[in-house]
């Protein structure tokens, strides 16, 4: 991240101290976070490491059918409109993930896109994606 | 007087029946998060900000504010009936609020939780109301190099009462500060980092970063576990309000609370989570009984209870005075605010004494709706407890989706949080703290405005953030606090040495 700030900041103007240009002060960040990283890559095994990752297994059924479907999401979201993609989306990840029978996970799936179509689209007056189909 | 009338406005705006139903609505969400464990206060407030898009600003922040002391009382309730802590504050309400649950007096401490935390609430709003303008009238003076002191003592107190490695901590702040400065410089309309895209033209939006960092991460890392339902202490819940004996006990740690809990949420970094340690700590310090702490003592439950409530308003006070946050909730209150074209600062309580008085009178309003709410409530809650998490991540996401989206009816946002949630869930387990990244994203503007323009009026002389005195102040109570907060470790390492010798 401290080099690509570097090099794609590097036409910034500078400035000086007396007068800093708008790429000073993104400059300073990058150097202390290349002095920082350099000191972490010393340091390795001494700094607290986080949470451990979960078995490969859990994430292959889990995490990353939840991933992807929320890319698909994303893509599809503009071409079939929210109602249709959001319940497609729902009831994969009742029936997939959450392992729900398959008529729990279409009433949930339609109770709850259509609870938040009355609440953003209808009260909230939020401007949805519109499908094909008109919603 | 004067006071006074300011607070008969606030009361008259914040009791309109619209403002009411937000105010209602605020505590019952944060609530409602602080039962959920796995849906945090920044979260809950990161999804449901784009919801006030379409409110008044006053109604905006009533209703967030409402969330986020209602967060840290329904946090209490799955500490003591789980022993499963809702929200970080609610950590040390499980030491025996849990125990009071198994030896059947799980009444009384939910109850002693509402009225606990009720108290401090009110005592900490008197607080606020009395310091805030006194505060602000002081902060008129202040200029590009105090604001550049009072954000970078901020930043430098976060990283120091992080959890985890602070060289990372620091990495993170960087990286946030950095995020900051992406889209067009308003100093001197040159594009920064834009790679070329229109979008990123207005910069990075908080809320798709903030939903990609906390909610995210959070659905992903509970996918991870069981999905089945939690298991719940079973008791008959009863006798939810406190006996004489019980206030007889209490009323000493909540007046504590009430006050520990304030002045530790004014300082950037400690707020709620040090407030409540900070409480028990000294509870059982002046205890008759020390040993009995930790095998069900009301005290236990009322002291920490009241300081996190308590420390909610005691961190207005900087965000109100000066425009500063000094945690990640009073950082997205901040954002909010900017998102509904209010700026808070010296000049805030003058410009918007409405919306100020308002929210003030508001949280009169929401601790009464706190604790009305959470007594004959309480069943529901339980109730909810025991939804399988298999149910409700759908939802979760299905909202996280939504408040990404409603940021700018843009489906780019999505596409940000989920940029953002991968992040996020990688720093989780590399151990960077996301929280700091989003609090130096929201205090860097105010941080590269402060330093620019001081370097221009200094002419590049550094000196200039220790001659002016209340930048001096700053840095020097900053330093002062710093070294404070060593003298724990130097005194473990003493007597570790002498233990050698």
């Amino acid at each position: 991240m401290g080099v690509s700030i570097l090099l794609v900041g590097r036409h910034l103007p500078k400035g000086a101290l007396s007068s800093p240009g708008p790429g000073l002060y993104p400059t300073l960040l990058a150097v202390m976070l290349l002095i920082l990283s350099s000191f972490l890559i010393i340091r390795r095994g001494k700094e607290s490491e986080g949470k451990s990752f979960p078995p490969l297994a859990i994430v292959a059924r889990r995490i990353c059918p939840a991933y992807a479907a929320l890319i698909g999401y994303v893509i599809l979201l503009d071409y079939l409109g929210f109602v249709t993609v959001s319940l497609i989306l729902m009831f994969f990840l009742f029936t997939k993930i959450g392992r729900l029978r398959w008529y729990t996970a279409v009433s949930s799936a339609v109770l709850s896109i259509g609870g938040a179509y009355v609440v953003f689209e209808l009260l909230l007056r939020t401007n949805l994606p519109k499908g094909p189909i008109g919603f | 007087m004067e006071l006074l009338q300011s607070l008969y406005m606030g009361f008259s705006t914040a009791i309109a029946p619209m403002n009411l139903l937000f105010c209602f609505v605020g505590v019952l969400v944060g609530t409602l998060v602080g039962v959920l464990p796995g849906l945090g206060t920044p979260t809950a407030i990161a999804i449901l900000l784009p919801a006030t898009f379409y409110i008044p600003p006053a109604s905006a922040l009533i209703m967030v504010a409402g969330i986020y002391y209602g967060a840290q009382f329904g946090g209490s309730t799955t500490s003591i009936l789980v022993n499963i802590p809702g929200e970080a504050t609610s950590v040390v309400t499980c030491l025996d609020g849990y125990q009071m649950a198994r030896n059947g007096r799980a009444g009384a401490a939910l109850g002693i939780c509402a009225f606990g935390s009720f108290i401090g609430g009110s005592i900490s709003v008197i607080l606020l109301m009395l310091l805030g303008p006194v505060v602000a009238n002081y902060a008129i003076r202040f200029g590009p190099p105090e604001f550049f002191s009072l954000t970078l003592v901020a930043v430098l107190f976060l990283i120091f009462f992080t959890t985890g490695s602070r060289v990372k901590g620091f990495m993170c702040i960087l990286l946030g500060l950095f995020t900051a400065t992406i889209g067009v410089d308003i100093i001197s309309g040159v594009p920064r980092y834009t790679l070329g895209s229109l979008s990123l033209m207005k910069g990075v939006d908080l809320v798709p970063v903030a939903i990609g960092l906390f909610g995210i991460p959070e659905i992903l890392g509970n996918l991870e576990e069981s999905l089945e339902v939690r298991e719940i202490f079973k008791t008959t819940i009863k006798g939810l309000l406190p006996t004489r004996t019980d206030w007889k006990d209490s009323i000493g740690p909540i007046i504590r609370g009430s006050i520990i809990g304030f002045f530790l949420g004014l300082i950037p970094g400690g707020g709620a989570v040090i407030a409540t340690f900070s409480s028990y700590v000294i509870e059982k310090r002046v205890s008759r009984r020390p040993e009995s702490f930790g095998t069900g003592v009301i005290e236990g439950v009322a002291g920490p209870e009241t300081a996190n409530n308590a420390a909610v308003c005691g961190g207005m006070v900087p965000l109100f005075s000066l425009g500063i946050p000094t945690n990640v909730v009073t950082a997205l209150l901040l954002g909010a605010m900017v998102i509904h074209g209010v700026h808070p600062g010296p000049l805030f309580i003058k410009e918007y004494p409405s919306i100020f008085w308002a929210v003030i009178a508001s949280m009169y309003v929401g601790n009464v709706l706190l604790l009305v709410l959470n007594l004959p409530l309480i069943g529901m809650w339980v109730k909810i407890l025991r939804i399988p998490y298999r149910i409700l991540f759908p939802l979760i996401l299905l909202f996280c989706l939504l408040g990404a989206y409603t940021v700018g009816n843009d489906a780019n946002d999505i596409l940000t949080m989920l940029i953002f949630g991968a992040l996020g869930y990688v720093m989780r387990k590399t151990g960077f703290e996301p929280i700091l990244f989003v609090f130096a994203m929201v205090v860097g503007p105010i941080m590269e405005n402060g330093f620019r323009q001081a370097m221009l009026s200094s002419r590049g002389h550094f000196s200039i953030f220790f001659t002016r005195p209340i930048s001096a102040a700053i840095c020097g109570l900053g330093l002062i606090l710093f070294l404070i907060s060593f003298v724990p470790t130097i005194k473990e390492r003493v007597s570790k040495l002498g233990d050698a010798l």
